[in-house]
């Protein structure tokens, strides 16, 4: 039988303490200013929600931290661009795919919580109301951050199933391709603007700019301090008064795209 | 003194359990390597560890079987229930190779060459085909028992190692055998390596090093491998018994006659013994696993198993035994209502330090796990990982490859198919790449400024620029387009008419700065990719 001191003390409660704070999985430089501690706390739930551009924003969160050593789970996430993924620097080697769940979502996700630190789905997959109170007890347990994507017109499948109510919400408010005229050029780098707003300290939003991609093909912030007054767009802007704010726009290696500066 | 071991080795299990004809080629492959040839596929020189392509040119008849331990284990429960004829103390090792003590059934069938004649016309029998193949071998030690057991190579040999000669049945081998599921070493193919490098090719050279250099020069598993050389069992006899509290046991309720079922409850079983023998600092080797049912029929196995058994190796060995009996002959008339797991024996655990620099990694080992959870539930072939192959389209430059094919614990696995980003792809898009492939899109009209459908001709000039996506037919959503390219015309396979595809592609941004991968192809337009 068990010794007696396990038989006094929960051994389960005396495991080694660490505040949540301390546990975080890490973001990419410009999106860290999202979170309110720099980066994803561990066990939380994060939406990615908004206009054009959730996925790209999604792969984004995720793509420091499988860097460093972490696993990904892609669940019931048919069409998502893993060529994309990779070009945004997500390692491929360390992302497993699930198909979709069905009615087993709370199953496989409590399975995959704990063995993976991100798990990453489609708001259509949605979990009971039961069953989501137990899952995020577990994933607070286990440091398993769930990042939950809600698609471009796809609408939840049964309102009755919902995914567990995110700790962050993140809100893609604007996006602007460059790079493509009317007849010429092609797409070739976009501008994100995000707010995010959440739970606890996070309830103050918070909005950043990124490169998502960049001109070089990866993600990177919109340089912060900028004079207002420095106005660039590119040339074939459909709609010429609306101009893109920024002040930097990086480099240009390819030459394919011309920028001018409004003045 | 070590315990007098009868092993039974049926080659070729994996191919057998499949039932395969052993004379047509064939081969079980996993994650692309063969683990196991038919004879007839040797024949054409396929080789257990070489990639399956490579088999499949070397005999392009080759019938390939998917690596599936559950059909071995199954199945092997037949040859178990004939051997249970001479004695109830079977050990199971693996699927393919079980063995039990002599003493006591040697004396009553005559002798140790009687017995193991009779044992392996019996496994014979119940292996069936009009193949002989069951290679037997009594040795003092289960190792030797078993090299014993495999020494004909083609098996159908039976090899009795009279008590005391060990060390000169062993002399001769090579030091090769200490590779093996059934040798307790944690690394045997770096130490087979380093000892060939210094000259010592066979088990009676390492025999006659003394014991406490090995110990200094390789640490415990030097030391284990001289006491195997020497003939002795990995470790000293532990007299002392497992103490019957340490069992488990639970329950099933209500009482299941579904493999899966009991195999939910022997995980969380499992997962009792295992933290209450860690909690003593020890592992369990040695396990034997008790069923009940409501009629109270019982179904005991014992299983072996060199290294340690983890909570998931227990489970997997219950779904085998549960599996093998509720479908066999004497599978039983009512549910399972209790199942037990009784720890054999049980040694102390010495841990095992992981790679600091690659090697499995704790979180792949992790990952894996919980991936095969995954697939018990949603089923084979719901878990794949991806792999990047070379296309022009979006959705032929992913694929993804079941999680049965692949080790992802490997840690020099690569998710790129051979040659992609080393050649071009003429007519494959510049990145950035989409992030939502739809295959097939869903169909749109693109119109012109002046409402009517846009269309590209065969020399690829399009009618008119395209202002306006609609779905839905007329009436439908309208999306007015302010940023277009194209057309980037792509004509593939046009040597095969049935594989023959001709597009144009175009990329477009959309009012609502959404941009779009849309194709055209026999005037009908599809939204083939969002870069969203």
């Amino acid at each position: 039988m068990a010794s007696p001191l396990a038989d006094a003390v929960d051994l389960s409660r005396i495991s080694p303490l660490t505040l949540s704070g301390e546990r975080l999985l890490p973001v990419p430089e410009g999106l860290d200013r999202l979170f309110p501690r720099g980066g994803i706390q561990r066990g939380t739930t994060v939406a990615v929600e908004g206009g054009p551009g959730v996925v790209s924003v999604a792969l984004a969160l995720v793509v420091e931290a499988v860097a460093k050593g972490s696993w990904l789970a892609v669940v019931g996430f048919s069409g998502l661009g893993l060529v994309a993924a990779s070009e945004l620097g997500v390692d491929l080697t360390r992302v497993a795919l699930v198909g979709d769940p069905g009615r087993e979502a709370a199953a496989v996700l409590a399975a995959l919580t704990g063995a993976f630190d991100l798990v990453l789905i489609p708001s259509s997959v949605g979990v009971g109301t039961g069953d989501s109170r137990r899952l995020s007890a577990r994933m607070r347990e286990r440091g398993t951050v769930l990042v939950t994507v809600k698609l471009p017109g796809r609408s939840p499948r049964a309102a009755r199933r919902r995914v567990l109510s995110p700790d962050l919400t993140l809100r893609v408010t604007e996006s602007r391709w460059a790079g493509l005229g009317r007849g010429w050029g092609r797409l070739d780098h976009r501008r994100v603007r995000v707010e995010s707003r959440g739970r606890g300290n996070a309830s103050r939003p918070t909005r950043i700019e990124m490169w998502l991609p960049g001109p070089d093909g990866r993600l990177c912030p919109v340089e912060p301090a900028e004079p207002e007054g420095n106005r660039f767009c590119p040339v074939e802007p459909v709609e010429p008064a609306e101009s893109v704010e920024s002040s930097v726009v990086p480099e240009r290696d390819r030459g394919r795209t011309r920028l001018r500066a409004v003045r | 003194m070590s315990v007098r071991t009868l092993v039974v080795r049926v080659p070729h299990w994996p191919l057998l359990a499949a039932g395969v004809d052993l004379r047509v080629p064939a081969a079980v492959v996993r994650a692309n390597r063969v683990t196991a040839a038919t004879p007839a596929a040797a024949d054409h020189q396929v080789e257990v560890g070489m990639r399956r392509r490579r088999a499949q040119g070397l005999c392009p008849t080759l019938e390939i079987l998917d690596h599936d331990p559950d059909r071995d284990a199954r199945a092997f429960e037949e040859v178990l229930v004939a051997l249970e004829h001479f004695t109830p103390r079977l050990e199971v090792l693996a699927p393919g190779l079980c063995s039990f003590p002599t003493r006591g059934p040697s004396r009553y069938f005559g002798g140790d060459a009687s017995l193991a004649e009779q044992v392996r016309d019996r496994a014979d029998a119940a292996v069936a085909e009009d193949f002989d193949l069951t290679g037997v071998g009594i040795a003092d030690g289960l190792f030797a028992a078993v090299i014993a057991a495999g020494n004909g190579g083609s098996g159908h040999e039976v090899t009795v190692v009279p008590p005391g000669e060990v060390a000169t049945f062993l002399a001769p081998m090579g030091v090769g055998a200490l590779v093996g599921d059934t040798v307790p070493l944690a690394d045997p193919g770096g130490l087979v390596d380093l000892l060939g490098r210094l000259g010592i090719r066979t088990l009676g050279e390492l025999a006659v090093l003394p014991a406490a250099d090995l110990l200094a020069r390789f640490g415990p598993d030097g030391l284990m491998a001289h006491r195997l050389a020497r003939g002795l069992d990995d470790r000293p006899p532990d007299t002392r018994p497992v103490p019957p509290e340490w069992n488990v046991q639970s329950p099933v309720d209500p009482p299941a006659q579904r493999v899966d079922v009991v195999a939910f409850v022997a995980k969380s079983l499992a997962d009792e013994l295992h933290s209450r023998l860690s909690g003593e600092g020890l592992v369990c080797t040695r396990l034997t696993v008790r069923a009940e049912t409501e009629h109270s029929e019982t179904h005991t196995r014992t299983w072996r198993h060199e290294g340690s058994l983890s909570p998931l190796d227990i489970a997997d060995r219950v779904r085998w035994q549960m599996d093998g009996w509720l479908h066999s002959r004497q599978a039983p008339t009512a549910g399972i209502s209790l199942l037990t797991l009784i720890p054999e024996e049980v040694v102390a655990d010495e841990g095992r330090q992981l790679g600091f620099w690659g090697g499995q990694t704790r979180e792949a080992t992790r990952a894996a796990r919980a991936l095969v959870r995954v697939q018990t539930i949603l089923g084979t072939g719901a878990v794949t990982v991806p792999e990047l192959r070379g296309g022009r389209n979006p959705a032929e430059q992913v694929g993804a490859t079941a999680l049965p094919l692949v080790d992802i614990t490997d840690p020099d696995r690569r998710v790129t198919a051979p040659g992609v980003g080393e050649i071009p792809w003429p007519g494959s898009l510049p990145p950035p790449s989409p992030t939502l492939v739809r295959d097939p899109g869903p169909v749109v009209e693109v119109l012109d400024g002046g409402g009517s459908p846009v269309s590209v001709d065969g020399r690829g000039t399009v009618s008119a620029p395209p202002a306006v996506v609609r779905v839905g037919g007329a009436g439908g959503r309208t999306r007015r387009i302010v940023g277009w390219a194209g057309p980037w015309p792509v004509d593939e396979r046009w040597w095969d008419p049935g594989r023959h595809r001709r597009r144009a592609r175009f990329q477009v941004v959309l009012d609502d700065g959404s941009a779009h991968l849309i194709t055209v192809e026999k005037g009908v337009w599809r939204v083939e990719a969002t870069y969203d």
